[in-house]
């Protein structure tokens, strides 16, 4: 069975949290939690995981910590966007 | 057998100029159905640049098929989504036959030269095109079903048509059954990407729909064309169709380009 309506799969997270990051060039966690519409343990989790897989990386500016995309990030993010056209052509949700 | 329905002349009319065109050559087997024999007058036989450009529209139209296959699986395989296997396989299918059918015909037409090879690809590929269709239409109910929100008539209409068995074994009646069975399934496609696009108002959804639309229509034509034994209305449909490839090629160059945003 699919996902209920107004979930979002992994992927679709993974994604939001990527954008977030490719627009700030440098995002700061506060950012990505308000734009990716998160809550801090889901973010530490999915944050965690893109980290794990070298998609993102921490950091430090001053006192605070930043990610930012790695170049595998860039093209994760890049087959992501594209995934997402293609699928809403055919009505089905990333 | 099917080559006895074909007047004898015809078969010796075949030379470097012009070319039997027994494309979709059921025709003569579904004048059986309405027990008007064909004439010479029918116009089974095509100039030579005709069938060569008849012949390359399935060709790109194969190609486009397979690249849009290939995307779906390249993307299945990211995000593991059922619909999308079913894309790619229907897509793979009807473009395999397109690519098959439009092989074999260009062979026969310059090498090997017989009839039976034409009206055996083309039997082939309507068998193809028929499950190649079912199969999108499957996974866009599937979707549809998952999705309970967009459309469950989409998916229930799809069910009652899965149930009737088509004649597609019967030979005589091939060309007309697959060709009436890709018009119903198409339409079944066509409802549910207007239901998509209608409500996500998404311009690759557009895409999509406006695709399957003219696809849709060039199989209508074309089943008008098997049925009137029109050769003018057939390729008519042929070439509707082959514009809803290119209209879904548009869409993937398109969609490709939204990673470079």
């Amino acid at each position: 069975m699919g996902r209920p309506e107004g979930v979002r799969s992994k992927l679709r997270i993974y994604l939001d949290i990527l954008r977030v990051i490719e627009e700030e060039g440098e995002a700061i966690p506060t950012h990505i939690l308000y734009k990716a519409n998160l809550s801090h343990d889901r973010l530490t989790s999915y944050v965690g995981d893109l980290e794990q897989r070298c998609l993102i990386a921490q950091v430090t500016r001053g006192e605070s910590r930043v990610y930012t995309l790695t170049p595998e990030g860039r093209k994760f993010l890049k087959e992501l966007k594209r995934a997402e056209a293609f699928l809403s052509g055919f009505g089905i949700s990333l | 057998m099917l080559d006895n329905s074909i007047p004898p002349e015809y078969l010796t009319s075949l030379n470097a100029s012009s070319v039997l065109w027994v494309h979709k050559a059921f025709k003569p087997a579904s004048t059986r159905l309405f027990g008007v024999p064909p004439t010479a007058a029918e116009g089974y036989i095509l100039s030579y640049h005709l069938f060569l450009v008849g012949t390359l529209l399935d060709f790109v139209s194969g190609f486009v098929g397979l690249l849009v296959s290939y995307y779906a699986y390249r993307y299945n395989r990211l995000l593991r989504s059922t619909p999308l296997l079913f894309l790619s396989f229907g897509f793979m299918l009807l473009g395999l036959g397109l690519l098959s059918e439009a092989s074999v015909h260009l062979f026969s037409a310059v090498y090997t030269r017989q009839v039976r090879i034409f009206v055996e690809a083309s039997a082939v590929y309507l068998v193809m095109q028929v499950a190649a269709y079912l199969v999108i239409a499957v996974g866009y109910a599937y979707e549809a079903y998952t999705k309970a929100a967009l459309s469950a008539p989409a998916a229930s209409l799809l069910l009652v048509g899965v149930r009737r068995p088509p004649v597609l074994l019967l030979p005589y009646r091939l060309s007309v059954s697959a060709e009436l069975f890709s018009v119903i399934i198409l339409a079944i496609v066509v409802y549910q990407a207007t239901l998509v696009y209608t409500t996500s108002k998404n311009r690759f959804a557009g895409m999509v729909l406006t695709g399957f639309l003219l696809i849709m229509l060039g199989q209508a034509i074309s089943f008008g064309g098997v049925l009137s034994l029109s050769t003018l209305g057939f390729e008519v449909g042929e070439l509707t169709r082959f514009l809803g490839f290119l209209v879904l090629l548009v869409f993937l160059l398109r969609s490709g380009r939204s990673g470079q945003a």
